[in-house]
């Protein structure tokens, strides 16, 4: 397992955004789903190691993230994307990733940073400054900079948010290209993001994981449920509604 | 620090934008003006150290908004999720706000020599205050820079940047108003002016304070290790910088001012007292005018200068047929003191310089010396000498009393062939001192 969680709690002050989760993941993607506020981001910033768990234990990797050198190698291993992901407007697409890749102590930079920006369709805008780009083109820049060390752990918070409906189908079928060879955990609340391109689905409510299994078990779940145009949307709303009461 | 990401960031440094701003501002100052007069070495030197007047708040600035960038930008979850240390990129940064101060100040300090180069008659470049001005530029940039990573926020830059120029010009007022630690102000010269081309350079001064920007430029650095997960490296850069600054300190409490300049007794070199041997370059008549080879592209105005004030006891016994300079500092019986002066074209400026200059060379015309206050007959005779050559007294050497001035008509008011006659009875008294009876 990449991601192992054993009753993980992360409070800021009184309030608690994440409780006692029990979560492990594996290679593949994994679906992170639940409604603003759920805790989905501050669960991805913990597994990014950006915030330390309040209580309970996190292995990444198979390494402690609370150890400095294990941090430090789960760090050279990881992807991540968050959801509101700022920039240098005066860095070119390949210099914001190139930037990245020195920070994550690629061997040689160069040609990752290629592959990557060539991987998401900015090899024509490599040269571009982030400044001029579209919103969809920065979160491609953004998605550059997460694969440019071909992450084992790859995390994404809302990574199509921005993208058109092409470039999130190819996004999608670069999710699963990924996933045939690492963990990816994609944050969303895209409820068709996930039946296309997750292996495994957990949903949030309330700091908790309230539902975990394959896409199709959620689908299963919302039998009989009437609120939802498509058979996951009915699965989420059921099991958020089963949550809720 | 790796050097991809030193590339990357002086490539994007907000220092390139902001640099023709400051090269603006520059050409526009009086350390622009101040390249035309008289080219004398010491002096150019000390005019680039005191760029750092204008260079170093616009550094201490840029730095600070580099430094808060980062949280500026938003990028903290994302920078905070690498494994390369807070303290190595951001020591990346630091280093390209830096290394392009310092390539910037270095074009400056070039450009200003050169021109010096061009004008100088005699001497060489002194290093010194250029020295102390590079390690002031580090220390502002790195300050700036913490600043900004400690507190960011948006009125960080120019908050520093105005701090830091009211700091450096509160310290060297403070120096002016004999403050031994002000003498650490960046923009307080490092040589001693008063010795000008005259005597070796001291550069005790400029040891202390390069020490002490150095070990600001340390304890910065410290606290930017220590705040990003370099505690160890940070606590050794902490104690290197605090020894270093008390040292400075230490330095600057037992300097003292001489003639010559700073004294810090440590560092004292006896070599530095010795007079540099020259040969003088005269010219001018029928007094004749001897300066310094420095000032030889000045000699023919000051001929003139000299000998229209002097014109009026032209053949009179006793007359000093010859005039040298010596240095301002220095105060002798049987020469004249020619202070460094400037010179426009033909005239020497500032006007209020040029009252005083002519006074002091009339009253040592007529025989009272530097520190010496001269008598009733010499005021008179000085001041009829001055106004005679299209001046009035400097009050500050002949005061400004109605007797004296109606005297000094009187006088004026004689034949140039009764005026020769009382000269020639009188002037070897006035200049001995001794009472004499005016007409």
């Amino acid at each position: 397992m990449n991601v192992e969680i054993t009753g993980l709690t992360r409070r800021f002050r009184r309030r608690a955004a994440v409780r006692a989760v029990d979560l492990n993941i594996g290679e593949g993607v994994f679906g992170l789903l639940g409604p603003n506020g759920a805790g989905k981001t501050t669960l991805l910033r913990t597994l990014a190691t950006v915030i330390p768990p309040t209580s309970g234990t996190l292995r990444l990797l198979g390494r402690d993230p609370g150890d400095t050198a294990g941090r430090r190698e789960i760090r050279r291993s990881l992807g991540y994307l968050p959801q509101n992901m700022g920039y240098y407007p005066n860095f070119t697409v390949f210099e914001f990733v190139e930037y990245f890749a020195l920070l994550k102590e690629v061997r040689s930079p160069g040609p990752a940073v290629a592959r990557a920006v060539e991987w998401v369709g900015l090899g024509d805008r490599a040269r571009a400054k982030l400044r001029t780009l579209s919103g969809g083109m920065l979160r491609r820049a953004g998605i550059a900079q997460a694969i440019v060390n071909e992450p084992k752990l790859l995390l994404l918070d809302e990574p199509t948010a921005g993208l058109d409906p092409e470039q999130r189908m190819e996004f999608r079928a670069l999710l699963r290209e990924i996933g045939e060879r690492a963990t990816v955990v994609v944050s969303t609340h895209l409820v068709e993001d996930v039946g296309a391109a997750c292996d495994q689905v957990g949903l949030m409510h309330d700091g908790r994981i309230v539902f975990h299994g394959t896409p199709e078990a959620l689908t299963a779940r919302g039998r009989g449920h009437d609120v939802g145009d498509a058979p996951l949307e009915r699965g989420y709303a059921a099991v958020l509604a089963e949550a809720r009461t | 620090m790796s050097g991809g990401l030193l590339r990357i960031e002086a490539r994007r440094t907000a220092l390139l934008p902001v640099l023709p701003f400051s090269a603006l501002l520059l050409a526009i100052s009086p350390i622009a003006r101040h390249l035309a007069p008289v080219a004398l070495w010491p002096d150019r030197s000390t005019d680039v150290q005191g760029a750092v007047q204008a260079i170093g708040p616009f550094v201490a600035g840029v730095a600070a908004w580099m430094g808060h960038r980062e949280h500026r930008r938003g990028l903290g979850d994302l920078v905070g999720s690498t494994p390369r240390r807070a303290w190595s990129r951001w020591l990346a940064t630091w280093s390209a706000v830096a290394i392009g101060a310092v390539l910037y100040y270095a074009v400056l300090v070039a450009v200003i020599f050169v021109v010096t180069a061009r004008q100088a008659s005699w001497g060489q470049p002194v290093p010194w205050p250029s020295l102390s001005g590079v390690a002031s530029l580090l220390a502002c940039s790195v300050v700036g820079f913490v600043a900004g990573v400690v507190l960011p926020g948006r009125f960080t830059a120019p908050l520093v940047a105005i701090g830091l120029f009211a700091l450096m010009a509160a310290a060297m007022q403070a120096a002016l108003d004999g403050s031994v630690l002000g003498r650490l102000s960046p923009i307080y010269p490092s040589i001693g002016l008063g010795a000008s081309v005259f005597y070796a350079i001291r550069p005790d001064l400029a040891w202390a304070q390069i020490a002490c920007y150095l070990g600001v430029a340390l304890l910065a650095i410290g606290v930017l290790a220590v705040r990003g997960q370099a505690r160890r490296p940070g606590v050794a850069l902490l104690a290197a910088g605090l020894v270093l600054v008390s040292g400075a300190t230490g330095l600057a409490l037992s300097s003292r001012r001489d003639a010559q300049g700073v004294v810090v007794p440590l560092l004292r070199n006896p070599v530095t007292d010795a007079s540099v041997p020259y040969t003088p370059v005269c010219g001018g008549s029928p007094v004749e005018v001897c300066v310094h080879p420095a000032y030889s592209g000045e000699l023919a105005t000051l001929g003139t200068f000299v000998n229209r004030i002097a014109a009026p006891l032209a053949g009179t016994p006793g007359v000093p047929a010859r005039v040298d300079q010596v240095p301002d500092t220095q105060v002798t019986d049987v020469r004249l003191t020619i202070p460094n002066f400037i010179v426009h074209g033909d005239t020497i400026e500032p006007p209020d310089f040029a009252r005083a200059l002519r006074t002091r060379i009339a009253l040592a015309l007529v025989g009272s010396t530097a520190g010496h206050q001269p008598d009733a007959a010499q005021q008179v005779v000085a001041s009829y000498l001055v106004r005679q050559a299209g001046d009035t007294p400097a009050t500050g050497f002949i005061p400004d009393n109605p007797a004296t001035t109606a005297a000094a008509a009187r006088f004026a008011a004689l034949s140039p062939d009764a005026r020769h006659a009382w000269f020639a009875a009188h002037y070897a008294e006035l200049r001995a001192g001794i009472p004499v009876e005016l007409p």
